[in-house]
């Protein structure tokens, strides 16, 4: 079968490879119909994620229809049509038992490298190197989804296959993280970065009961979507962010602060640039800018949301700023089996998550993509192929 | 809360038998000590002038960190080997493995699977077979370091149903082994916490385990994911795995490339 494989840093390319195979009892064989390259794609992409090897098979995202189950998945059928969350988990561990899907304990073959680094390892992801797992993810013709008895959920004929590829990280990550904001009617939320998440996190507020929605980037386009979608906009290449939040909350700060931008955060500020030099010169693993500003902005007892991926080590972070206003954070990987019922119910009802999507190809175009993608040049904000 | 009890400590402590010469060395100091050594000897065997007093203080101070003996601290009493979180069961020379880890299963099943020993090679990549002779007489078979295998027989020494398990190699075995499964079901429907201790004292002692870990066969670590696995097995029923999946060969190979 053809995938898009990642070759290093800054190089991805489009190889024959075995089509994959049933390996144990809870596993299925998907047919991908629809797969997207997302945001995070772009750190692997650029090489800042670690344990990447030559040869990986990417994609994280993906739906299609199940051509083979393992004798222990009594829920699907051949011919089934369903989305597949990113994060794999077992169902039956101590974290996926209390709702907290991405933490599963027993989904990682390669779990030892997450605990070394991080104390205690998360769950596996499709396609997102080793020490997650280092499963062959989505972006080709075929995939193996591993408990495919509590992962993969199935879709109305309703949703289009690009609407479901949505549903496999961006769309349920954009609401965990305004569900993460404890939203309460009259709040105000601020989000950076108006790529997919930020932008499906700017409509789950308005669900979840926000007034107001700020959206903070500085492509034109992105600030566009994020307007079509209700938000105010600020484009902070023109404007002091901290000086224009505050000015449009009276002086109070939002309520809630999503940072929607994550470790390679671009700016417009002295400490932008200072991240920028220490993190080309390998001192430093993630650039905060956002990150920063997130904690500065946000009001006294507010909540600060992080979706955006953070790999590393952190450096000038005004924790002492974050402590003093008595704020509340939550991050993490999405528990994205927790949210696909409802979302899908969202879909139905009316929302096109499509929406956002600027550029359609086949898998072949993938490498052109990545780089179109990362440079973020022709206004490319979402790009879904089609194998 | 320790799940080790007196009783349990004192039953593995008569199953190990003490090395005339069991480590007094603490764990970093060793380190240190072998790298101040293996230093001497390096910058010796590079100055001949002081070459023999160089290599002889180097080749003291590498023994001592490899082996965790120091002859001066013996003589002196002086012991730092024992560490408190090892001290339920005598030091040794070769491999001690104490850990834990919760299952979210009643002690039932986890005693069950573990009772049954033919399963651990399923397990711990260094056990090839383990056949049972009866209910309490075990023949285990390893891959040792470098490739060699070694087999003893092995004798469940205590059971206390679903709660512990101690076994240890029989008398004139080439590998002076002993082991210990601790149940504990915790509170609240956590499930179980499972202590495993297992200690080798395989031909070659310390010095054999280090230079193993030094070329990728870490038992240690291998117990541990055994650990692990069994836990997969008992929750999810399956062991989670990559091997074999499809891998893409950026072009090296040509167009028929990613066939493995």
């Amino acid at each position: 079968m053809k995938a898009v494989c990642w070759c290093k840093a800054g190089k991805v390319q489009v190889d024959n490879v075995d089509d994959p195979k049933i390996m144990n009892p809870r596993d299925a064989i998907i047919r991908v119909g629809a797969t997207a390259i997302c945001g995070s794609d772009l750190h692997l992409f650029g090489g800042y994620i670690p344990s990447m090897c030559a040869g990986d098979i990417l994609g994280h995202e993906f739906m299609g229809e199940v051509i083979e189950v393992g004798s222990e998945v009594k829920n699907l059928v051949k011919g089934d049509r369903v989305v597949v969350p990113f994060t794999i988990a077992c169902g039956n561990c101590f974290f996926c038992k209390r709702d907290l899907w991405s933490l599963c304990d027993n989904s990682n073959p390669n779990a030892k490298a997450l605990e070394t680094l991080y104390g205690h390892g998360g769950s596996a992801l499709f396609g997102y190197s080793h020490m997650y797992g280092g499963y062959a993810g989505g972006q080709a013709e075929y995939v193996r989804v591993p408990y495919a008895d509590v992962g993969p959920a199935k879709l109305p004929p309703s949703i289009t296959d690009e609407q479901a590829a949505l549903l496999a990280d961006v769309l349920p990550t954009g609401f965990m993280a305004a569900e993460n904001c404890n939203i309460q009617p009259g709040d105000t939320v601020a989000v950076w970065g108006c790529g997919p998440v930020g932008l499906f996190a700017i409509k789950s507020a308005f669900w979840l009961g926000a007034e107001r929605v700020i959206a903070i980037d500085c492509y034109p386009e992105r600030l566009q979507l994020a307007r079509d979608f209700g938000a105010e906009t600020l484009d902070y290449t023109e404007v002091d962010v901290l000086e224009e939040l505050n000015e449009r909350t009276h002086g109070m700060g939002p309520d809630g602060c999503i940072d929607a931008v994550g470790m390679e955060a671009h700016g417009a500020t002295l400490d932008a640039w200072y991240d920028r030099v220490k993190q080309s010169a390998y001192m430093a693993t993630d650039r905060l800018h956002v990150l920063r500003q997130a904690i500065q902005a946000c009001r006294k007892g507010g909540s600060l949301s992080v979706p955006g991926v953070y790999g590393g080590y952190l450096d000038k972070v005004p924790f002492g700023a974050a402590f003093a206003k008595g704020l509340k954070i939550a991050m993490g990987q999405t528990h994205v089996h927790r949210y696909l019922k409802r979302l899908i119910e969202e879909v139905e009802k009316g929302f096109d998550p499509a929406y956002i999507v600027s550029h359609r190809g086949s898998l072949e175009d993938a490498p052109g993509f990545y780089e179109m993608f990362r440079d973020k040049v022709d206004g490319c904000t979402k790009v879904v192929l089609t194998p | 809360m320790s799940i080790v009890t007196a009783e349990d400590s004192a039953n593995l402590s008569t199953a190990m038998r003490t090395p005339a010469s069991r480590p007094n060395v603490g764990a970093g100091e060793r380190t240190v000590s072998a790298a101040a050594g293996a230093a001497l000897v390096l910058l010796g065997a590079l100055s001949p002038k002081s070459r023999a007093p160089l290599v002889t203080a180097g080749g003291m101070l590498l023994y001592r960190g490899l082996s965790g003996n120091c002859l001066v601290y013996r003589a002196m009493g002086v012991d730092h080997g024992v560490s408190h979180d090892q001290a339920a069961i005598e030091n040794r020379h070769g491999v001690h493995f104490d850990r834990s880890i919760v299952i979210a299963k009643p002690p039932e099943a986890i005693f069950a699977y573990w009772r049954n020993f033919k399963a651990l090679p399923q397990l711990i990549d260094h056990l090839s077979d383990v056949t049972m002779d009866d209910t309490s007489h075990s023949r285990w078979t390893a891959k040792g370091p470098l490739g060699i295998e070694y087999q003893w027989d092995a004798e469940i020494i205590e059971e206390r149903p679903n709660e512990f398990l101690a076994w240890r190699s029989c008398e004139g075995a080439d590998v002076a082994t002993a082991g210990s499964l601790h149940l504990k079901a915790l509170s609240h429907d956590r499930g179980t916490a499972v202590r495993l201790v297992m200690t080798y004292d395989p031909p070659g002692g310390r010095l054999a385990a280090t230079l193993a870990s030094w070329l990728g066969t870490d038992v240690e670590g291998e117990i541990f994911e055994g650990l692990r696995r069994m836990k997969q097995i008992l929750e999810a029923g399956e062991i989670s795995t990559i091997e074999n999946q499809p891998i893409g060969n950026c072009g090296r190979l040509g167009s028929e490339g990613g066939k493995s």
